[in-house]
């Protein structure tokens, strides 16, 4: 029989034991891949955590460097392609078109000709542009010379495109009077001012000076 | 003994806190771990700025230029189905009659023997009669200078004597019935009852030949557009040929 000092040194040497295999046993956790299927010894050292996390944190750059590398790739393709393919359909295009130029240089005598007539449309337009008959004019102020008893036409001048001044003969100041009243009235004419009258012992000599209305005598054409 | 395992036991602890830090430092990152990163970075940014943008730059105007070439190539398309709808023939005759009633060079002598023709045959005499070469200038309405159309022409001071109905006659035919294209100016009549006597200025026009440079992209009107000029044209011949 031992001594109950004895038995307790025993307890607590158990006790430490069990400890040191509990520690022991976490430390072989890691030592277990070492024993392959209990033939073989593996040599190569086992990572600890930190290894392990450091090779994942290295294979987590490398596959980032990997997938910068093609991105790149990607890009430099796409860029470079479409730059290709523009410039190939560019050429294309001007190729056509340079085809299609020469094919039109057949008909430019044609154009020549064509703008030759169009010129000469155009001269005559101008000309004809704002163009009155004068005799129109003429005779609209005889009318309304006929109208006013013994009045005649002595002169007659296009002062400006649409500005004309007549000079003539009437009985009397009274026909003056209504042959201004009737030309003042007048819807083709404005502007009418007596530049000058000068009455003798038979007639009264009058000039009269107005603008027409071009639209009025070009409606008339 | 027991003592001795109380002074290995920290020893242990103390090691294995020391490999614990050196496997520590040795986890940190190095800069050998980041040398692809970085140089790919790098030269993806160098890449863009010699290589990408200016590509891309140089794409995008290749990319304007074909959309130009497209237009142009419309617009040429748009002129050969305008040539191809005039007929050549009619085209020859249409040119001729413009060029007969506004020729290339209106001689002198035969617009003033034209005039005075018709003077006679309205019975008017003839007090004087000149004729020299001008230049007008039309401005076109609402356009600036630049704009301006110049034509030549011959200018003819005239004045001619007779009835004022025969004088009215004979403005009349010069106005509508000239076979060439003119345009009278300051008139003036003076007169009485038996005789009146007009003076005026009659310009006749031509354009001379020129030698004219073909641009397929200029604008292109048919001249078939104008049909009531080329009639007017066609009908001035005739009456020239008479």
């Amino acid at each position: 029989m031992s001594n109950p000092k004895e038995i307790k040194t025993k307890e607590i040497n158990k006790k430490g034991r069990k400890k040191e295999e509990e520690v022991s046993s976490k430390e072989n956790k890691f030592d277990q891949s070492t024993i392959l299927e209990e033939k073989s010894i593996n040599l190569i050292p086992v990572m600890s955590r930190e290894e392990v996390k450091e090779e994942k944190r290295k294979t987590r750059m490398n596959k980032a460097s990997l997938v910068s590398l093609l991105i790149l790739f990607g890009i430099s393709i796409v860029i470079v392609g479409f730059s290709i393919i523009s410039r190939i359909q560019l050429n294309y295009q001007k190729e056509k078109l340079f085809k299609h130029e020469e094919e039109l240089t057949a008909f430019n005598q044609i154009i020549i000709e064509n703008n030759q007539i169009l010129e000469r449309v155009a001269l005559y337009n101008d000309v004809q542009k704002d163009r009155y008959p004068i005799t129109k004019v003429i005779n609209h102020i005889e009318n309304i010379l006929s109208k006013s008893a013994g009045s005649s036409l002595s002169q007659f001048a296009f002062s400006s495109s649409t500005g004309i001044n007549f000079r003539g003969e009437t009985r009397d100041l009274a026909e003056l009077a209504k042959l201004w009243y009737l030309l003042a009235n007048d819807p083709k004419l404005k502007e009418v001012n007596l530049k000058s009258f000068s009455k003798s012992t038979s007639s009264v000599s009058f000039t009269f000076e107005t603008i027409i209305l071009l639209d009025e005598f070009i409606v008339e054409v | 003994m027991s003592t001795e395992k109380i002074e290995t036991k920290p020893n242990k602890k103390e090691r294995e806190l020391e490999e614990i830090s050196e496997k520590i430092k040795q986890s940190r990152l190095k800069i050998e771990d980041i040398i692809i990163p970085l140089s790919v970075t790098l030269a993806l940014i160098l890449l863009t700025f010699l290589l990408f943008i200016p590509m891309i730059k140089s794409t995008i105007e290749a990319r304007t230029e074909i959309v130009e070439i497209k237009e142009r190539e419309e617009q040429l398309k748009e002129l050969e189905a305008k040539l191809k709808r005039l007929d050549e023939d009619v085209l020859q005759s249409d040119l001729s009659n413009a060029k007969e009633v506004i020729p290339r060079n209106l001689r002198v002598s035969t617009f003033v023997y034209y005039i005075d023709v018709l003077a006679g045959e309205k019975r008017l005499v003839s007090r004087s009669l000149s004729a020299t070469d001008t230049e007008v200038t039309i401005r076109q309405e609402g356009k600036n200078r630049d704009d301006d159309r110049t034509y030549l022409g011959v200018s003819s001071p005239l004045t001619y004597s007779g009835s004022l109905e025969n004088i009215l006659s004979f403005l009349d035919a010069l106005d509508t019935a000239s076979p060439y294209i003119i345009s009278i100016h300051n008139v003036s009549l003076r007169g009485s009852e038996e005789s009146w006597r007009v003076t005026m200025s009659v310009r006749g026009y031509y354009v001379p030949e020129h030698e004219s440079k073909v641009d397929l992209y200029d604008s292109f009107k048919e001249y078939t557009e104008k049909k009531e000029v080329l009639e007017i044209f066609r009908e001035k011949k005739e009456r020239l040929r008479k």
